[in-house]
């Protein structure tokens, strides 16, 4: 099956280099050249798919996620202190003790 | 075989769970290597057969429905102490510190766990080809793709390496594969089984469903798994929908200007048979018009992509997963969810991140929460005059592995099936015949939606149109 003429919107801009580059800073993942241009081509496309609903109009409704309503529970502890603290900090890649450890978060400056 | 059956055996004695097991284990042992349904298969389901065995010996027909029910678990479902890697490389060698609530109101049932199933890499994807460990293949064709997200378990049910699954579906990752593979799959309401211990995708949309042999056995899990949990404040109670009544007969609606072009016409003539059927057994079809769902699925396509991109901002190498070393904190973060997260998950984040950026965030993520709520309204609309809704699970049948390269034909897929995710309500995908492609039958389904809470209607009609328990 092809590609539906309906995902020919062509109405965004081509997202360049920097764009895309700008993005994995954002969301935190180093990519290759050859990632950097093939995500690139893919968000395109797919950004000027999802355009068409911009066609929508719909001021008068509230944006809404989901059904809102607050959920309250006691206000006391759940569990015992500690009592999951071992199984949880197994799964860490780098523990000290009940601690993860990370790399240094604040540089020296120069 | 089905749940129902295998119970008749277990209660009198000429079958046991530890017999089915064993042909399960049977089941994987011949076919596995070639269909790859499985990520882990577990060693100790034997001891839990035993002692499922033992207790049918001595509580007979008082013993819980589900006890001895050999059964598989897509692997991003948390199981205590069993890897659960969401089939990425961020999470390969990540064991599970607890049970998801799904899995310990299973093990309170009895149920046996075969194993663990494969999936796309966090779910994201409708072939399981998408997989860091190697792609599954439908058990009815091993040059066609079990469908997916849900694959594994698809393909396991419907090659009776276990007589159940569990799987979870943002957009239909259970019912489409369940369509792909020729068994039942079910997607509850939004809140009916909780999501406490599931991986996160699109957390408005996850649910977590059975795949079954029949209705009857999608309904027994579905009860077991079901309720209101304080672990998950999304979950629905008795009085957060109104009562869904069941009926003699159903009004059945069928949205007539979403079967134009794109769907496969062998499809549309069992789709087409199935209406023809519900007729003869009573029920009233009529059409109705549904003009939001195009627009859905490009709803779809901002809202999902916006949620994983904050879900999957947790798998950063400090608290659990893959760590690459660099030289800060920085390096470390992008330098692990380079090499732990792969193509499809890294095209996601990019393009939520990009949707809910600022400047950007009103196009599109603040309109698709718009599109979403129009339709949510157009479907009570809907549901005011009929009592179902149906449609074909997905466009076509099982699709040739590597034959769907661009991401926007993929996403083509869950036309059918998003728009039960995006406003919360159940849909049903039953198996429904087969078409012939290059000499081989390949099963079709098609899916039932009801209003929210109807997930007990669903059953009811689902049961009725396949003639269980008549």
């Amino acid at each position: 099956m092809g590609v539906d003429p309906i995902f020919l919107h062509k109405r965004h801009d081509r997202m360049n280099k920097a764009d895309i580059a700008h993005l994995a800073l954002l969301a935190r993942i180093k990519l290759t050249q050859k990632e950097e241009e093939t995500l690139g081509t893919q968000i395109t496309e797919v950004l000027e798919y999802v355009s068409q609903i911009t066609d929508i109009t719909a001021e008068e409704k509230a944006k809404e996620v989901g059904e809102l309503f607050n959920v309250m529970r006691d206000d006391e502890p759940s569990h015992e202190p500690g009592e999951f603290s071992d199984s949880l900090l197994e799964a860490a890649p780098d523990r000290k003790d009940n601690y993860v450890r990370v790399k240094r978060v604040l540089q020296d400056s120069e | 075989m089905t749940i129902t059956e295998l119970r008749k055996k277990f209660v009198d004695g000429s079958y046991t769970p530890l017999d089915a097991l064993t042909e399960c284990q049977g089941v994987v042992e011949k076919r596995d290597g070639d269909v790859h349904a499985f990520l882990e298969v577990f060693a100790d389901a034997e001891e839990m057969a035993a002692i499922a065995t033992e207790r049918y010996k001595k509580e007979g027909a008082d013993a819980p429905i589900l006890l001895g029910m050999p059964i598989s678990v897509k692997n991003n479902i948390l199981i205590e102490g069993k890897k659960t890697t969401a089939a990425s490389k961020i999470l390969e060698e990540y064991v599970a510190p607890y049970d998801a609530t799904v899995i310990k109101k299973l093990k309170g049932a009895g149920v046996v766990f075969v194993g663990a199933t494969n999936l796309d890499e966090f779910a994201m994807g409708s072939s399981t080809e998408h997989s860091a460990f190697g792609l599954t293949k439908n058990p009815h064709d091993l040059s066609r793709v079990p469908g997916g997200s849900s694959g594994g378990s698809a393909a396991a049910v419907a090659m009776g390496a276990s007589v159940a699954a569990i799987g979870t579906d943002t957009g239909g990752s259970v019912r489409q594969p369940a369509s792909f593979c020729g068994v039942v799959g079910f997607k509850p309401t939004y809140g009916a089984v909780s999501r406490h211990g599931l991986i996160a995708m699109g957390s408005s949309l996850d649910q977590a469903g059975p795949l079954t042999q029949s209705v009857t056995d999608a309904e027994s899990i579905h009860n077991v798994i079901s309720g209101t949990d304080s672990m998950d404040s999304t979950t629905i109670t008795e009085d957060t929908y109104p009562a869904v009544p069941l009926k003699e007969t159903y009004t059945v609606g069928v949205p007539r200007n979403l079967l134009g072009d794109g769907v496969d016409a062998d499809v549309l003539t069992q789709f087409e048979a199935n209406l023809e059927d519900l007729k003869k057994q009573g029920h009233t079809v009529v059409d109705i018009e549904l003009l939001l769902m195009e627009q859905g699925l490009a709803a779809y396509y901002i809202v999902m992509p916006a949620e994983v991109s904050s879900n999957l901002a947790r798998y950063d190498g400090v608290r659990y997963g893959l760590r690459m070393e660099g030289e800060n904190l920085l390096e470390e973060y992008i330098g692990t969810r380079a090499a732990g997260l792969g193509a499809e998950p890294k095209m996601r984040t990019l393009l939520g991140a990009y949707v809910l950026s600022a400047g950007y965030y009103d196009a599109y993520y603040g309109k698709a929460e718009q599109v979403r709520s129009l339709m949510r309204d157009e479907l009570n609309t809907a549901f005011k005059n009929i009592d179902i809704i149906a449609l074909p699970t997905a466009p076509t049948p099982a699709f040739k592995v590597g034959e769907k390269k661009d991401p926007l034909a993929m996403y083509r897929e869950d036309i059918f099936t998003v728009p039960a995710n995006l406003t919360g309500i159940p849909a049903l995908s039953i198996p429904i015949g087969t078409v012939e492609r290059d000499g081989v039958s390949l099963p079709i389904g098609v899916q039932y939606m009801g209003p929210h809470a109807g997930d007990s209607r669903l059953f009811d009609f689902g049961k009725r149109v396949r003639g269980e328990g008549a």
